[in-house]
């Protein structure tokens, strides 16, 4: 492993299977919001590629939940978590099973 | 060892571990207990921790019941097709109803979600999973726990459990030390959320030298969330449903995007489809399950490894049809630089270009792990609404220890969470035990200094048998009094490998086997006592290694227990080679008792929660 002052991570393969000659390089930009890739094969053969790590400014779209409006009363005692049952996207609360049909054994 | 600091912190409730589990509970433990002082200590660094360090390039477990692709109950009868049968359904039916809104956090938090051009939907890869850019997935969940912690430690190992001291059988916290300090951390607790992860690197790998570390589950998830509770007498379950996947040879690349996405296939050296050809041996060992579909994860390992013993292999991935499609050679290798960065220097090592070439697979040395096509770990209370009384004991996924929790790998029985659910474990696990506070069942906990400063001494023993026994030494590095973690990891691995079902007997064991096995392990249990370590990065390496010794001494006596084999392409029970639904249909449930060190077993009922119904048309 080699990094460069520019953050760019240089990788050779483990010894005990990969032959030498090859590397992956990899840079990170959270600002850019994008990772970029560069893969040397041992005979030459090259290849590129970049993917976005983020949609959205880094941090920003996730919450401190310590300053958002506090849970109900009695919520506590209920089957929703955080957000529910708003933040399934679905009609009516959150789905059960009743146990009277329950069946113990082999058989299912 | 004078020297060591010691730091004691008081909180309401600890999370150990900060990855996707440990994250997840952090994060809703602060929406439900505004107040509570929420603390989070993780070995690593929780930026780039646990198995999501590198990222992922799949959202493994997402319903969409907001499109009615799937609905709780047909996760469970997956799961359980799956798991051939045994799993916790209350569990795994719990979590898949509450694993969406987990998702659709994710996206708002930034998550980069692959779309389906004309739905407009997430793009799915397969039934369960969706795509994502996720390299920086864990980074992002990272920080939804860094604004909800009081506190969260990096670079801490936790070593131990503390008890409260007054009421029997209820938590107190948990001590560690800090690997570049070496400073001694108590941390008193009234609730404890254990989300340490798996557990690889406990059987022999197939790379030996320096690409040991090259397993499939990261290799540094140590088995902390299993030898936590056991030491305190927590019960565990299915220990013996250890996993073997079918990976790229050498750099495990996962397959799941090959098989779903990209519509890649296998087949033998000699160009054939070998699973068809192990059919009827199959059913002669397990019966109707092997006309089930989707065909079990462990059954199609089955095939695989018959195969190559009837000497077909090299197993291959035929990919070079779909690599023709530049987006799909795009896809196929992005898949691995976001999530497996080996596999993709593995191929460039070795001119492996898919397009031309079908690179070869393999099947992995063993793992344990909660959270895959797999469920070993703790037996814990299930949600009220949904568990019959065996399975509920008042607070959602807690152990038998009261005011222990767990969630993601640490939890048993719950197969097929992958990384959204296990971080939806979290939440649930984070919620329950704000409640257990609240209902006032943490008042009065006494820890007392003895407790603590004890076990100090025990935590720091192999920095002490460094210095000692290397007076001894009069020439070279070997000492006749210790021995190091790496060589004692070395004989683990190769009593697991050997005895226990791993890749030196081609995953058979049988009882004299595992009875030999256990032999072996006290010896080294006993000599663990002797490991020497000559730093503090040593001193984790040795703490590593005890944790996987006693998870390891819990995988070998289930796999005693079970007679039968169950998971044919896991492992063999060569004395009983059939799968036995007359005597074996149920959940294996252990515990060890803390004093004795002596495990004993039981046979619990497996409830089936939802009919068959429908899986039968969706094949
Ligand atoms: C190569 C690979 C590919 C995968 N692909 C996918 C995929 O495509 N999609 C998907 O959804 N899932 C995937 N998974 C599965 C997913 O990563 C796991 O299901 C999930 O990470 C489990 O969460 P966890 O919190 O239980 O464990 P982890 O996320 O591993 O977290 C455990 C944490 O505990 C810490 N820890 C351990 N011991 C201690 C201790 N003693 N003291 C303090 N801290 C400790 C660790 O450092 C770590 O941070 C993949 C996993 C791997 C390895």
């Amino acid at each position: 492993m080699k990094a460069c002052p520019n953050h760019a991570i240089d990788v050779r393969g483990y010894a005990d299977f990969a032959p030498m000659g090859h590397s992956v390089r990899v840079r990170r930009e959270e600002e850019k919001g994008t990772i970029s890739w560069r893969i040397k094969f041992r005979n030459g053969t090259e290849k590129n590629f970049v993917s976005p790590i983020t949609t959205k400014p880094w941090g920003k779209f996730i919450p401190k939940l310590a300053e958002e409006d506090k849970p109900n009363q009695g919520e506590i005692t209920t089957q929703r978590l955080y957000t529910e049952p708003k933040g399934l996207n679905i009609d009516g609360d959150l789905p059960t099973v009743s146990k009277d049909s329950f069946k113990k054994g082999v058989y299912y | 060892m004078a020297k060591v600091k010691t730091h004691v912190e008081e909180s309401d409730i600890l999370i150990i571990g900060g990855g996707m589990a440990g994250t997840g509970a952090t994060f809703e433990a602060r929406h439900w207990g505004r107040d509570l002082k929420i603390v989070c200590v993780e070995k690593a660094n929780i930026d780039r921790s646990g198995a999501v360090a590198q990222g992922l390039y799949a959202i493994n477990c997402y319903m969409g019941m907001q499109w009615n692709e799937n609905q709780p109950e047909d996760h469970v009868r997956y799961a359980r097709n799956d798991l051939m049968g045994m799993v916790r359904e209350d569990l795994g039916y719990d979590m898949a109803r509450h694993v969406d809104s987990t998702v659709h956090m994710f996206d708002e938090w930034g998550l980069p979600m692959m779309k389906n051009e004309k739905t407009g939907r997430y793009l799915r890869e397969g039934k369960w999973q969706i795509m994502i850019h996720g390299e920086s997935y864990k980074p992002i969940v990272a920080e939804a726990a860094k604004k909800s912690a009081n506190k969260i430690y990096n670079r801490i190992m936790i070593t131990h459990l503390l008890m409260d001291d007054e009421k029997e059988n209820r938590i107190g916290g948990a001590v560690g030390f800090n690997m570049r300090t070496g400073d001694y951390h108590v941390f008193k607790a009234k609730a404890v959320i254990v989300a340490a992860g798996g557990a690889s690197h406990i059987f022999k790998p197939r790379a030996v030298g320096e690409g040991m570390g090259r397993t499939w589950y990261a290799p540094w998830s140590n088995g902390s969330a299993y030898a936590l509770p056991i030491a305190v007498g927590a019960k565990m379950t299915q220990m013996e449903n250890r996993i073997v996947l079918c990976r790229f040879k050498d750099g495990y690349g996962p397959v799941g995007a090959y098989f779903l996405h990209l519509k890649t296939y296998t087949q033998n050296a000699n160009g054939e489809n070998y699973e068809k050809k192990w059919y009827d041996q199959t059913k002669s060992l397990v019966g109707e399950y092997i006309d089930h579909h989707p065909t079990p994860t462990c059954l199609r390992n089955h095939a695989f490894i018959q195969e190559v013993q009837a000497g077909g292999g090299p197993i291959h991935m035929v990919t070079k049809e779909a690599f023709q499609d530049p987006h799909l050679e795009t896809v196929g290798w992005e898949n691995f630089l976001g999530m497996t960065v080996g596999q993709a220097v593995v191929w460039a090592s070795q001119n492996i270009d898919p397009k031309y070439t079908n690179p070869e697979l393999t099947t992995s040395e063993p793992y344990v792990m909660g959270s895959h096509a797999t469920c070993s770990g703790a037996w814990v209370s299930g949600p009220e609404d949904l568990s019959p009384p065996e399975y509920f004991w008042g607070y959602n996924r807690m152990l038998t220890v009261d005011g222990l929790f767990g969630a993601g790998d640490t939890v048993g029985g719950s197969a097929h969470k992958f990384s959204s659910g296990s971080f939806t474990e979290g939440r649930l696990a984070a919620k329950a035990a704000v409640k257990y506070i609240e209902d006032k069942k943490a008042d009065g906990i006494k820890v007392s200094d003895k407790q603590y400063k004890d076990l100090k001494e025990v935590i720091y023993k192999p920095l002490e048998n460094y210095t000692v026994g290397r007076n001894e030494i009069t020439g070279g590095t070997v000492s006749p009094s210790y021995i190091s973690p790496i060589q004692g990891l070395q004989r683990l691995q190769r009593i697991m490998d050997e005895y226990v079902g791993g890749i030196a007997t081609n995953y058979m064991t049988n009882e004299n086997m595992l009875n030999r096995g256990l032999e072996l392990l006290k010896w080294l249990e006993e000599d663990l006592e002797n490991v020497g370590a000559e730093d503090y990065h040593q001193l984790m390496r040795a703490w590593e290694l005890k944790h996987r010794t006693i998870t390891s001494q819990c995988v070998t006596e289930h796999t005693k227990f079970r007679e039968e084999t169950r998971w044919p392409g896991y492992y063999y029970r060569g004395d009983h080679l059939k799968l036995d639904d007359d005597n074996w249909h149920c959940l294996t449930v252990s515990r060890r008792d803390p004093k004795t060190k002596k495990f004993t077993m039981e046979k619990v009922p497996v409830y089936h929660i939802v009919d068959e119904k429908k899986e039968k048309k969706a094949s």
